[in-house]
């Protein structure tokens, strides 16, 4: 085997094309992670992009293998070697073990790019290397080694069948097949569902990187990436099994039957919580709408009933596991009505003497029928939540969504978007999570992942997340995401608060100085995120799901979270919000005219010039729409020169805050202060 | 010129699949990815689906027929006593144009059908000419100088993928060729600059086929 | 000793050896039929490159083969090509470099050793190939086709070297050249269509053709008696040389190897 080794490696070095070729593949790879460091990228972005140079690991050492392993044969010296036991098998794999190193250098680069870019980034969060590492194994090394087998599988193909048999494993590997199939569905059946199976590369690599959850690297991708390095390894064995003896065909055995168990795994993946970030019907970004455009919310109602103490044990691998046991504030109902969200399969309700209780699932509703009353239920359910995603890779489960029973029915979907469900009275909470990771919470830490206290709603995250105390505030947040904690100072935020409800006069109290923050993932703003999803404020924690967030804009949502979102109003909220948050600035000009809005009054947003059919009147609307929508806000800085901020403050949000209004948004703002 | 053709329908017969596979994309794939998105009703995403896909397969297309085209030509069995046949003065740079020309001309029909639905393409479809030229001038150049179809053909197929997986990244947008995220007009890359680039691959491709002491 | 006891081999349909059947001893056997009689065939069989369908080959432990078609990695020089053999030949390490260059003196390759295999012609890469068959003092040593792509002097050289050969291993040179099996074998088996059709000698094969073989003038062709089957015409002179087993218009001439070949072989074509 030495000799055969010694040999692979002189015919490699010896040669022009295959190192020549390499070396171009390594300077590209340098090449691509040096420009990536100048793009400011957050380290999990980073990551991202560079492993989406794994398909060149893929492609090299496919057609390299395929090159190595071939030449002989290409020679006439096959025959030869086959005189010989096991020679013929010893060269295939010493080609293979001189491809190796070159391969485990390629990846080491990429790996080194990762950790260079820590460093440079002043980041102290080791975890997040140990990710890095996991990622490129998972991403570039083993498909790279897939490519690899598959070119020596290769080796007595003629050389047009490899190349094109190559070049469609390429493409079927990478993420090409997502971008084109991913929204279609063939009788029924999406092409994702086989496509999977040779998805290697990094998936959803056009999308921005969740920060929390870092690069997808679930138990079932490790499984399919073990899967095809067993099964084309036993492939290979197979194909030289007459030549190594008996040993050979026994390992090709073993090997097949480990590869049979892990497609086994990944072929259940179905019952697993995965980020699916693409436009499959059963990915985040297009499910929950599919599923809402069927099933239409029911009768809502509020609870005649409250939780006074939550006991959930969650287990978080796969997908989510819960044991809830809800002690209630009453216990002579007939029917207790909660909403737990509709991807939860509730497999039994029991009372606090363990017996089993008939209940209901429709959507998110969940009834539970007592007939002798109850003072506790036991439910246990499991499932996937959409994108309040719980596995063993990352926890984010917001307190706002009802992943553990809430009473009452109540909306978790309007307009097209998620809404949160909050101002609910305060409960005792014991929770206690089964999680690779370590959790965090708004809730008091009693244990390894377990927490106790009384709140009015439980928020658990995990996975690239760390703890970062400033002054009173403690952020829970991704040391690798873009989100730049440095911004969201609560205390401003307060006073803040203040000075804007002496302005507007607005009543409500905004006590922020003191609260846990939790920075939300960007899966969060992928999909279906209303407005009332940016900002949350609990008693405790508030959770925010905007980009860079700023005293400025935690409060403008707080402030406009219970105006009216009527569409006639919209633009002039907009700029309101603006105003707020960034200022508008003074108008030194003339007052814009009034006609030259009337597009405006006609057509009060973008999305109504939709009705508009005719494609050269739409594109001459959108042109003038556009042109006023710039005058409507010349009008607002106008009114600001003239009446003073804050008087143009307090008028508009009174006027926002009016169900009724008895104006259009465009004559009351050209009338503020008076028509003229 | 008709034995030289001849030559071309000889070696594609012997490699019919890498031959029939841009025809499948472009009469197959292309117009069921496209269906799915009218279907769903919506004409932007139709759009943008054939855009992707005639940027992520096409140009492979074309390349995939270079490949079969120039693998009898470099490094097969046959090589030497093919170019024997020709005093060791043959140049294959005729026949990859005349298999351009004929690339440009199967996809007539493809561009005619997208018209119908989307309007006019023209753009579109001299972008896709364009880098269906440049990237068989490379892949010539390449496999020549490395004396390797494979090699060859693989670092145009990585550029290649380079192309479709950072064309959204701002940093590294500016050398990707292939744009499958936007149309012709918005692409801004300077496709003449490629014509020229691509003809220059040509030439030295040639010069180094010529060369006495190559092989 | 090589054993083969009714051996067959199959193709899918195709049957190419059928119920071959050989023992051989010390000395130097050709295998000689006409193209795809099955010599290659054979001789894969009993190097283990192809396991037959049916039958039994025992083989002494140490094989040199040579191939019908012998390549080996350009990169590679002929010393470390020779280096790979040997040590899949087992041969110990620190008697490799001697055997190796014995081998190579044996072929006049041993100034080339330090060439790359790619810088040789083909003959010498040919070369190459016997002297890796002669590697690790083999018992039995199998050349298909050993001399093709060889010049003459290459040829005569290599029969020079099966010579040196006699008295040690068994050698089994498969050819279709009658010449070369007329010179150096001791016994030659004729295969034809998979089928051993005889074990014979030179001696043997031109006795049996003797008063066989006629020199017929090419203006009595007319007067030739079927059956006769015609070996060659001579040109320049047009002299027919025909193999019949009747009299025929001419004079009889010296039988050769190839005319007893070809008197088994006549009436199967």
């Amino acid at each position: 085997m030495i000799r055969s080794i010694r040999v692979s490696n002189r015919v490699f070095y010896r040669g022009l094309s295959l190192p020549m070729s390499y070396g171009l593949v390594l300077a590209a790879t340098l090449a691509s992670l040096i420009r990536l460091t100048q793009g400011a990228l957050s380290p999990v972005d980073y990551l991202t992009d560079s492993l989406k140079l794994g398909i060149f690991g893929v492609l090299y050492f496919a057609l390299a293998g395929y090159e190595l392993t071939s030449m002989l044969r290409k020679l006439g010296g096959q025959e030869c070697l086959s005189a010989f036991p096991g020679a013929q098998c010893g060269l295939l794999f010493s080609h293979i073990l001189v491809l190796l190193p070159l391969l485990a250098v390629w990846s080491a680069v990429i790996f080194g790019g990762q950790v260079i870019y820590f460093f440079q980034q002043g980041l102290d969060y080791p975890p997040y290397l140990l990710h890095c590492l996991l990622a490129v194994m998972l991403y570039c090394l083993l498909p790279g080694l897939d490519g690899l087998l598959l070119g020596a599988l290769l080796e007595r193909t003629e050389r047009p069948s490899a190349y094109g048999t190559v070049v469609l494993a390429v493409l079927l590997s990478s993420s090409v097949c997502d971008e084109l199939f991913a929204g279609s569905s063939l009788f029924g059946v999406s092409p994702m569902a086989v496509l999977d199976w040779f998805h290697l590369t990094v998936p959803n690599g056009n999308w921005m990187a969740d920060a929390n959850y870092g690069v997808p690297m679930e138990f079932c991708r490790w499984c399919l990436a073990a899967f095809w390095c067993l099964v084309l390894t036993s492939v290979l064995l197979w194909q030289y099994r007459r030549d190594g003896g008996r040993a050979v065909p026994i390992a090709a055995a073993i090997l097949l039957a480990a590869a049979l168990l892990c497609a086994a795994r990944f072929a259940l993946r179905g019952e697993d919580d995965l980020l699916l970030k693409d436009s499959r019907p059963d990915g985040i970004l297009s499910s929950e709408y599919q599923y809402r455009a069927n099933h239409p919310t029911g009768e809502l109602g509020v609870a005649d009933f409250s939780v006074e103490e939550y006991d959930l044990k969650i287990t978080a691998k796969g997908a989510l596991k819960v044991s809830t046991t809800v002690n209630l504030s009453r216990d002579d109902l007939r029917e207790y009505r909660f909403t737990l969200y509709h991807g939860y399969e509730v497999s039994s309700v029991t009372d606090e003497r363990g017996a089993a209780l008939p209940f209901t699932r429709d959507g998110d509703f969940l009834d539970i029928s007592a007939p002798d009353g109850a003072k506790a239920f036991t439910v246990l359910y499991s499932g996937k939540g959409w994108k309040y995603i719980a596995n063993e890779q990352a926890i984010t489960l917001p307190g706002y969504f009802p992943y553990y029973p809430i009473p009452g029915h109540l909306a978790l979907w309007a307009d097209g978007s998620a809404q949160t469900v909050t101002g609910l009275p305060p409960a005792r909470f014991r929770v206690e999570v089964t999680s690779p990771r370590t959790v965090f919470s708004n809730l008091p830490k009693t244990g390894h992942n377990q927490f106790e206290g009384v709140a009015e709603a439980v928020t658990l995250y995990a996975g690239l997340v760390d703890e970062t105390v400033r002054g009173r505030a403690s952020y829970i947040c991704s040391p690798v995401g873009r989100e730049q904690i440095e911004s969201i100072d609560l205390e401003r935020a307060d006073r803040l608060w203040q000075e804007w409800c002496e302005i507007t006069g607005e009543t409500r109290t905004l006590d922020l100085a003191g609260k846990t923050v939790f920075i939300q993932p960007d899966t969060i703003s992928a999909c279906g995120k209303g407005d009332s999803e940016s900002v949350v404020i609990f008693d405790d924690h508030i959770l925010l799901a905007n980009m860079n967030s700023t005293p400025e804009t935690i409060c403008a949502y707080y402030l406009l979270e219970y105006l009216p979102s009527d569409a006639e109003r919209g633009l002039l909220r907009d700029v309101f919000k603006q105003d707020l948050v960034v200022g508008i600035g003074n108008w030194s000009g003339e007052k814009p005219d009034y006609d030259a809005l009337q597009i405006l009054r006609e057509y009060p947003s973008m999305d109504a010039l939709n009705e508009i059919g005719d494609e050269e009147q739409w594109f001459a609307a959108v042109e003038q729409y556009t042109s006023a929508s710039e005058r409507f806000h010349a009008l607002y800085a106008w009114q600001c020169s003239q009446l003073g901020r804050d008087t143009v403050l307090r008028e508009v949000y009174q006027y926002l805050k009016d169900s009724t209004p008895s104006q259009d948004q465009v004559t009351f703002l050209y009338d503020l202060g008076g028509a003229s | 010129m008709i034995r030289r053709l001849q030559l071309v329908r000889l070696t594609f017969r012997r490699t019919l699949p890498l031959f029939l596979a841009p025809i499948v994309s472009a009469y197959l794939v292309l117009p069921l990815i496209t269906a799915a998105g009218l279907a769903s009703g919506n004409w932007e995403i139709a759009l943008e689906n054939l855009i992707y896909g005639e940027q992520a397969l096409l140009p492979v297309g074309g390349l995939l027929w270079a490949f079969a085209y120039l693998q009898v030509w470099i490094g097969s069995d046959g090589e030497e006593t093919m170019r024997a046949c020709h005093r060791g003065k043959y140049v294959c740079a005729a026949e990859l144009l005349m298999l351009n020309i004929g690339f440009t001309v199967m996809l007539l029909p493809a561009l005619a059908a997208g018209t119908l639905f989307f309007g006019s393409l023209w753009t579109e479809y001299a972008r896709l000419l364009i880098q269906v030229f440049f990237y068989i001038g490379l892949f010539y150049f390449t496999a020549i100088l490395l004396r390797s179809v494979t090699m060859g053909g693989m670092l145009v197929l990585a550029y290649h993928l380079f192309c479709i997986f950072f064309c959204r990244n701002t940093e590294m947008r500016g050398y990707c060729l292939i744009r499958p995220d936007v149309l012709a007009g918005a692409a801004g890359f300077p496709y003449i600059l490629l014509l020229l680039s691509g003809s220059v691959m040509y030439s030295i491709g040639a010069w180094l086929e010529r060369r006495p002491d190559r092989g | 000793m090589l054993e083969v006891s009714h051996v067959e081999m199959r193709f899918g349909q195709k049957e190419v050896l059928r119920g071959v059947t050989l023992t051989l001893h010390q000395g130097v056997y050709g295998l000689l039929g006409p193209n795809g009689s099955g010599k290659t065939t054979l001789m894969r069989c009993i190097a283990g490159v192809y396991r037959p369908a049916a039958g039994i080959i025992r083989t002494p432990e140490r094989i040199g083969y040579l191939p019908q078609r012998f390549g080996m990695f350009k990169q590679l020089t002929v010393y470390e090509a020779m280096a790979y053999f040997a040590a899949l030949k087992q041969i110990p390490a620190r008697t490799q470099r001697k055997a190796i260059m014995e081998c190579l003196e044996q072929v006049h390759l041993a100034d080339r050793a330090d060439d790359r295999i790619g810088a040789l012609s083909g003959g010498m890469v040919r070369r190459v190939g016997i002297a890796q068959a002669l590697l690790g003092c083999p018992e039995l040593i199998l050349a298909d086709e050993p001399t093709a792509g060889l010049d003459p002097e290459e040829r005569l050289r290599f029969k020079n070297v099966i010579s040196n050969l006699r008295g040690g291993p068994t050698v089994v040179l498969s050819t279709h050249i009658v010449e070369d099996v007329e010179s150096t074998c001791d016994h030659i088996i004729l295969l034809y269509s998979g089928k051993v059709l005889a074990e014979s000698t030179a001696d043997d094969l031109r006795a049996q053709a003797a008063g066989k073989v006629f020199s017929v003038p090419a203006d009595k062709r007319c007067q030739l008696q079927q059956p006769y089957h015609l070996l060659r015409e001579e040109a320049g002179t047009g002299t027919l040389r025909v193999l019949s087993d009747l009299p025929q218009p001419g004079d009889l001439a010296a039988p050769t190897v190839e005319d007893g070949y070809m008197l088994y072989i006549r009436g199967r074509m």
